[in-house]
């Protein structure tokens, strides 16, 4: 693991370097594609090397060990501060590794602006929780149980209407039965979502469109985030601003940057932009106009920088 | 005899006009005196703001927060870094904490005197709104002795602030609050019992609980129309759920319930509030505490999204951030509270004498660089 990468980056890039790119273009998530195509390009130089360097045993013991290690390491040092912070600094003199020693010393000085917080967080009993903590993955949950109950409770009146399995987060919806089911979370006695906090455009990677829903209930004091995909050469929605006023202007909005199309609005025309501006600004392939009225539009900030 | 109609004229207010507090054009129909229909024009003020996010790092877009609210800019910074630090999972200190209320409370309370003066101007009422500037400044003051700017600060940071109080701050904020309580039963006097202003503003322009959440309608003016929801205290971000406050709102003192009056009473009574919590956290603020001790050296938030909601003096503002792991914004919403507040105004307004219209566009308190971004 000299390398540092994923052992499934590895794999795609040992593929494609046999000739299969197809592999890592049907990659979504965008993070992991860019990587695996910034490791091709550097496997590319030298090929011979990169696979000698990943190919053979890759159980990945290698890389459980070292992370063991790095937590012992922590859990050496911490120890090792909580008995300076009491006064003991004979023990950390002791130390006979010189890097260890020093980062003991590093972190007894920072722990010295506020002891007290330190003990709290690093004291034995707390570092199991911490190192627990701290090794799962990072996501940002707004409500889990509202999200899974709408899940449970869609499939009755609207079959197959939730997309995505995993409704953490969001509820990706089907864009053909969107405005009913927008009728049906506004009414439904169970949901009562009365209020659309913030409806929103993304672009993503240039190939497809999304719509946000960020809705609240006030009475029932739950949240929760909708999201509908198009492909972006056709982007149609149907419009729910007769269902939520408000939805009125996020819609022109969303449609003057992103060029979203809501049926069914009643009036949908930019709202920031002046109706004759070309171009969906906010789309990630987006270029300037040349010039608008016969001004020239500026390009570069030379002059003005 | 029924209702005479005459010829439908369009009458264009703005887009350069005081009483449009800024740069707006509303495109009138009207019926002799009488309003049918509102068509609001935006955009005069729009700087790509969103677009401006997706070039420059997370730090570099708190100065632009500053630039869209102008007369709140303290609380635009405290809602992107609050969304910021819980993206990031950081814990700011209490001292941090503490310092950021009463900047937020202190600059509602400049933002509301300055909205309730600029609507007594707009039907006017002269002025009061003198009398509000003069205390406004004394806050600006006391903004300016923190950080040196008076009205675009780039003061919150991620994790921290920009510095820390100077020395006398707190004293000064104190003497500045002795100052100011006995100062609002002024403005009760010069305007909320003036017969002049509530002939003007009682019973006009009433916006329905329901309108008001349907059209998405937060803060103050939804407050005025009955319905009690704060952000402070109904999802408290910050320290909010340690202090004790009132979430007044509008009972129809004058007429019925939502109407101008009620919007600007609210307001007045949220002034009260906000001191009430300005000397609390003063109170109980550390005396120590680094306020840069936990600014990230590098701002990479994990791969994900976050919609978070804070409270500006407008209404509900709130930050839609989607990051792609690396150190500038994939994509950046800003939730406006006054666009919202804004496009409410074909519903309420129609039906009024063309006199009425900046009244009720008074009274929603707006501002156009946060709704043009």
């Amino acid at each position: 693991m000299s390398s540092g990468l994923d052992n499934k980056i590895i794999e795609l890039v040992l593929s494609a370097l046999d000739g299969n790119m197809d592999s890592i273009n049907a990659l979504e998530d965008r993070v992991v594609r860019s990587k695996a195509k910034a490791a091709l390009f550097k496997a590319k130089k030298d090929p011979g090397k990169f696979r000698a360097e990943n190919t053979g045993d890759r159980s990945g013991a290698d890389e459980v060990k070292e992370t063991v290690t790095s937590d012992d390491s922590q859990k050496l040092i911490a120890n090792f501060v909580l008995k300076g912070l009491d006064g003991d600094m004979d023990s950390i003199n002791a130390i006979e590794d010189r890097v260890t020693r020093s980062k003991v010393k590093a972190a007894l000085v920072k722990a010295k602006k506020s002891p007290d917080e330190y003990k709290k967080i690093h004291s034995p009993k707390a570092v199991s929780d911490v190192a627990s903590s701290s090794s799962e993955v990072k996501k940002i949950v707004h409500e889990e149980s509202i999200n899974l109950k709408i899940k449970n409770l869609s499939v009755a009146k609207f079959p197959g209407s939730v997309l995505n399995e995993n409704v953490d987060d969001f509820l990706m919806i089907n864009p053909s039965i969107w405005y009913d089911f927008a009728i049906w979370l506004k009414t439904d006695s169970n949901l009562l979502f009365d209020s659309l906090q913030c409806q929103t455009g993304f672009d993503i990677d240039g190939k497809i469109l999304e719509a946000r829903y960020n809705l609240h209930s006030m009475s029932k004091k739950h949240y929760t985030e909708v999201r509908i995909q198009v492909p972006i050469e056709n982007p149609k929605i149907p419009s729910v601003e007769s269902v939520w006023r408000i939805a009125d202007w996020f819609e022109r909005e969303t449609y003057d940057m992103f060029g979203i199309e809501f049926s069914n609005h009643r009036d949908l025309r930019r709202i920031l932009l002046p109706e004759d501006w070309e171009g969906w600004p906010l789309r990630k392939n987006y270029e300037v106009q040349e010039t608008y009225h016969g001004i020239v539009i500026p390009k570069m900030k030379e002059g003005w920088e | 005899m029924g209702i005479i109609r005459g010829e439908e004229m369009v009458l264009n207010i703005g887009p350069q006009h005081p009483a449009t507090h800024g740069v707006l054009r509303l495109q009138v129909r009207t019926d002799g005196e009488i309003v049918s229909s509102i068509t609001p024009y935006i955009g005069y003020l729009h700087r790509c703001f969103e677009k401006h996010c997706e070039s420059v790092t997370y730090e570099q877009v708190i100065p632009f927060t500053d630039r869209c609210d102008y007369l709140a800019s303290m609380t635009m910074n405290f809602g992107y870094v609050v969304a910021m630090e819980e993206m990031l999972e950081i814990k700011v200190n209490d001292r941090v904490q503490h310092i950021r209320v009463v900047m937020a409370e202190l600059q509602r309370i400049a933002s509301h005197l300055l909205g309730l003066g600029a609507f007594g101007l707009d039907i006017g009422a002269f002025t009061p709104f003198l009398h509000m500037l003069r205390d406004r400044e004394r806050i600006l003051d006391l903004f300016e002795m923190t950080c040196g700017a008076r009205l675009l600060y780039n003061y919150m940071w991620i994790g921290g602030l920009s510095h820390d109080l100077p020395v006398g701050f707190v004293e000064s904020t104190y003497k500045f609050l002795d100052y100011f309580e006995p100062k609002i039963d002024e403005f009760v006097n010069l305007l909320v019992h003036n017969k002049i202003f509530v002939e003007r503003t009682a019973d006009i322009g009433v916006m329905p609980q329901d309108v008001a959440i349907s059209y998405g309608v937060t803060g103050p003016n939804l407050r005025a129309s009955g319905l009690k929801w704060d952000l402070r205290r109904d999802d408290p971000y910050s320290i909010y759920n340690k202090f004790e406050f009132e979430v007044p709102v509008g009972e129809g003192g004058k007429g019925s319930v939502g109407d101008c009056w009620d919007r600007f009473y609210v307001r007045v009574l949220e002034m009260k509030e906000s001191i009430k919590i300005v000397r609390q956290a003063l109170a109980s603020m550390p005396k120590d505490g680094d306020v840069h001790q936990s600014l990230p050296k590098k701002i990479k938030p994990p791969i994900g999204s976050i919609y978070k909601r804070t409270e500006s003096p407008r209404g509900d503002l709130g930050y839609y951030i989607e990051s792609d792991g690396s150190n500038i914004p994939y994509r950046l919403k800003m939730r406006s509270p006054a666009f919202t507040a804004l496009s409410v105004i074909d519903e309420i307004a129609a039906g009024w004498l063309l006199s009425d219209v900046l009244a009720i566009l008074g009274s929603l308190d707006i501002v156009l660089g946060e709704i043009d971004r």
